[in-house]
């Protein structure tokens, strides 16, 4: 029962890390493999709001989702925008060059020894079944209520329908008077924003390092193709099975061979089931 | 030779290891159209694979050990990985695209896990170490620096001439067109699955004989090796250096790796390293953003490439032997010769929507039977009913007493039952010529056997096949330069492209989706003519189109179809008399 706590725990990260993956995906038409190195990102300018300039870790959480955000937005408009006619492959290959240079970029900056946060969990709440600290908790609820605001956004204000209207169909969209510029600048904000929340919460649960950015690759991706790269909350309950399956993995086979084990699920989720765990529709390959 | 001589030795040997690994690369991921993020996986197993066998039994660890002469483990390395490549090929490669991508992706991670954590064979993080290299015992350790960087240029050297081989052949071709537009391949018979199969494990071969060259490089071999680093590394060798191209891949190892290793050359104190790695990985980010962002198509791109080849193949031109084509060679054809095809109660439904509904109807050499109906009334459906690209849920399909229903798209084309798309971008790069090739050639001469023996296994008949896209490209009156690429057509030779391709696969029966859509009116007539004369050559022609008079000019029977099912049939000049017709068509819907 504790192992799947933890699970939820890793859970929500990986969700708040992965939404934003798909996001771009769905609106942008490409893998952005940079992605992850905004966690990072995310995970050092935390570091540096709450412990070297001791500002609150709820205030510390907004300000790095912020900062993240606008940074993404300009590197969208700088580095992405110039390219976006060459197609999704070069887009996929820039984004590529950026998770380079920003990865040589942090480790220029922060070093490579690891850091963490200086904060408290607080008291330890018990179930009876399994227990969890103030902080975890804390975790839990920051996912549930990002995508909460996400869903709200979405649904009920004139920028998320039109993220939707592009997400769904970028042609008409563009014909019906959607601003593209628009739409664009606001999923590259919240997209970057979320993974940098992800990379401050995964900070604070344990190391900050310039690796973990790579490491969380594979994971994203893994969660982003399982959920339905089109589907943000496939990608949500994805990352929440891959966050149990890890944690409960654990108890039923020896912990370093989890990892083959996840991945070797996703091959073969794959190949039986190849638009996602949870497509319910299918399209015609070969109509017009 | 000094200390600065042994690393210039060692950052040439890296190139040509990068370089060979990025053309082979380039086969599956430029040409065959593979997103293989893969890479260092299936060069792990090959390393591991050949350290295993090659491991003297009485070594020091005690581990796995099979003591194979040095030949032996490298060529079992690459049959190992073949096979391995076969076995996850064969369900994977049916994901397109991304999916691929990220489930070579998680292949590559279960690999690397494996060996970290199988101890006992792999040893773990720490690796196998000193491992027995080829020739170690005749020359010094000093002089082993010239002998692996000659064995590597040696690999190198000869993976360019394999590569550059393939790409000249008509196998080259087949991969380019299939990574282009895989419906079309099908529908001009291509086995594409097979084709699909075939080259990852063919590059899985050239990955596994390559690994063990790393392994001697490095002396010995630990998971660190096969990191995502390199697969990355290649890919992005192969991008800056231009994807698809014949000399890119090589050009791309060879600045990437010079670039990246020169920063090694500035001497800082021990305090800097970690600067100086940083600084090595924002250079590389920013070498692949500026290429991409000034050259797009890498530095030597396709186009480049392939124009080049076609001037080649100019100076001494295929000798054309004209041949007319003769229409169905394999359909059997009643007493008069001429064939049916009949389609019987079939029915198609996508969840609750029935697309077709108990359709039946009948299509003859000679004639043009003609599909009409409004917007959504099952016709793009019948026809990927009728050619395999979805299998109907009930019905049966046949060509004279054969059975179609059930074969795949690829198999019907080859029995002579040939589509067209709505949409016709055919092979967009490939040249004109190519285009019409890659329709008539047969299966042998598209082999990777043939394209790795050369071009006495094909020339011939591609010489014969070109003399009949001479005769059927005049007889359409097609006149742009055989050389150009499809893409840059205009949408009008575009389209004489597309007939000529299809008839190059020799049809008995020609279904049309919608050949009128596009066409400026005024040469609409030409069009009917030109539909005209095919049958007169006994093809048989089913034809889907929107445009009334058009089908009225040229269709000999025609039936309309709505809401999936056939209203009602006969002769042109009855249909259009037909209410029920004029009804669906000019909307009583209300």
């Amino acid at each position: 029962m504790q192992n799947l706590l933890f699970g939820i725990v890793s859970g929500s990260m990986l969700a708040l890390a992965a939404i934003g993956f798909a996001m771009v995906r769905q609106t942008e038409g490409f893998l952005n493999i940079a992605h992850a190195q905004f966690l990072v990102l995310g995970a050092f300018v935390g570091v540096v709001f709450v412990d070297t300039f001791a500002v609150n870790v709820f205030l510390g959480a907004a300000l790095t989702f912020a900062v993240v955000g606008i940074f993404g937005v300009a590197i969208a408009k700088l580095l992405l925008d110039p390219v976006r006619k060459s197609g999704s492959l070069v887009l996929l290959f820039t984004s590529i060059g950026i998770a380079y240079a920003l990865y040589g970029l942090i480790m220029a900056i922060f070093g490579t020894e690891g850091r963490s946060y200086p904060v408290d969990f607080g008291p330890t709440v018990d179930f009876g079944f399994a227990s969890i600290t103030v902080g975890e908790l804390l975790i839990i609820l920051t996912a549930v209520a990002a995508v909460a605001g996400l869903w709200v956004f979405l649904n009920r204000t004139v920028v998320g329908t039109w993220i939707r209207a592009v997400a769904s169909n970028p042609e008409l969209a563009r014909l019906r008077g959607v601003r593209v510029e628009v739409v664009s600048s606001t999923v590259w904000f919240i997209a970057t924003g979320l993974a940098g929340l992800a990379g401050f919460l995964m900070g604070a649960m344990g190391t900050v390092t310039s690796e973990m950015g790579w490491a969380n690759v594979p994971l994203i991706l893994a969660v982003a193709v399982l959920g339905g790269i089109d589907r943000i909350y496939g990608v949500m309950a994805a990352s929440m099975l891959l966050g149990v399956i890890m944690d409960m993995g654990v108890l039923v086979i020896p912990s370093q061979y989890v990892p083959v084990l996840v991945f070797g699920a996703l091959v073969v989720a794959l190949i039986v089931r190849p638009n996602g765990l949870f497509s319910t529709s299918r399209r015609a390959e070969y109509a017009v | 030779m000094g200390a600065l001589g042994i690393y210039l030795i060692g950052i040439i040997t890296l190139i040509a290891f990068y370089a060979a690994v990025t053309m082979v690369l380039n086969i599956e991921a430029g040409w065959g159209g593979l997103w293989d993020l893969g890479v260092a996986g299936l060069m792990g197993l090959g390393g591991y694979f050949y350290v295993i066998t090659t491991l003297p039994t009485d070594n020091d660890y005690g581990s796995l050990a099979f003591g194979w002469p040095h030949w032996a483990g490298v060529l079992g390395a690459g049959l190992f990985v073949a096979a391995v490549a076969l076995l996850i090929g064969t369900p994977a490669l049916r994901l397109r695209g991304e999916y691929f991508l990220i489930t070579t992706l998680a292949f590559a991670e279960v690999v690397r896990q494996l060996a970290i954590n199988s101890e006992s064979v792999t040893r773990g993080t720490v690796g196998i170490a000193g491992v027995d290299r080829p020739f170690d015992s005749f020359v010094t350790p000093r002089g082993y620096t010239w002998v692996l960087l000659a064995m590597t240029v040696l690999a190198a050297v000869a993976v360019f001439f394999i590569s550059r081989r393939i790409a000249r052949s008509p196998h080259g071709r087949l991969l380019r067109a299939i990574r282009d537009n895989e419906p079309l391949a099908l529908s001009l018979g291509k086995n594409v699955a097979r084709q699909r199969i075939i080259t990852f494990a063919f590059v899985g071969f050239l990955y596994g004989i390559l690994a063990p060259l790393y392994v001697w490089y490095i002396r010995s071999i630990l998971p660190a090796m096969f990191a995502s680093h390199l697969t990355f590394t290649a890919w992005t060798a192969l991008v800056i250096g231009g994807i698809a191209s014949i000399g890119g891949p090589a050009i791309g190892a060879a600045v990437l790796i010079a670039l990246t290793e020169a920063l090694q050359f500035i001497p800082v104190s021990p305090e800097y390293a970690t600067a100086l790695s940083a600084a090595r990985w924002i250079l590389l980010g920013a070498a692949l953003i500026l290429v991409l962002r000034a050259r797009p198509q890498g530095l030597i791109s396709e186009q480049r490439s392939m124009r080049a080849m076609g001037r080649r193949r100019d100076a001494a031109p295929l000798s054309i032997t004209p041949a007319m084509p003769k229409p169905g060679d394999g359909a059997p054809g009643d007493a008069s010769g001429r064939s049916t095809l009949t389609i019987s109660e079939v029915t198609k439904k996508f969840g609750g929507l029935t697309a077709v509904n108990n359709v039946s109807l009948t299509a003859r050499q000679g004639q043009i039977t003609a599909l009409i109906g409004p917007n959504g009334a099952g016709k793009t459906s019948l026809f990927n009913v009728i050619t395999g690209f979805e299998a109907a849920d009930h019905g049966s399909i046949k060509l004279d007493d054969e059975e179609l229903a059930g074969l795949p798209p690829w198999r019907i084309a080859q029995r002579g039952v040939v589509r067209t798309f709505q949409t016709p971008v055919g092979f967009p790069k490939l040249t004109v010529q190519e285009n019409l090739l890659t329709a008539g050639s047969s299966a042998a001469s598209e082999g990777l056997r043939a394209g790795l023996i050369g071009p006495r296994t094909w020339e011939r008949e591609q010489s014969e096949v070109a003399g009949k896209a001479a005769v059927i490209t005049a007889e359409l009156g097609l006149t742009v330069d055989q050389n150009e690429l499809l893409e840059n057509l205009s949408s009008g030779d575009m389209k004489l492209v597309e007939f000529s391709r299809q008839l190059m696969a020799e049809p008995a029966f020609l279904l049309l989706d919608e050949p009128a859509s596009g066409v400026n009116p005024a040469n609409l007539d030409r069009l009917v003519s030109l539909l005209r004369g095919l049958v007169e050559r006994g093809i048989g022609i089913v034809v889907i189109d929107h445009n009334l008079s058009f089908i009225m000019d040229v269709a000999d029977h025609v039936y309309v179809l709505a809401n999936g099912a056939v209203l009602t049939d006969g002769p042109p000049h009855e249909i259009s008399q037909d209410e029920r017709v004029i009804d669906i068509y000019l909307g009583s819907r209300a």
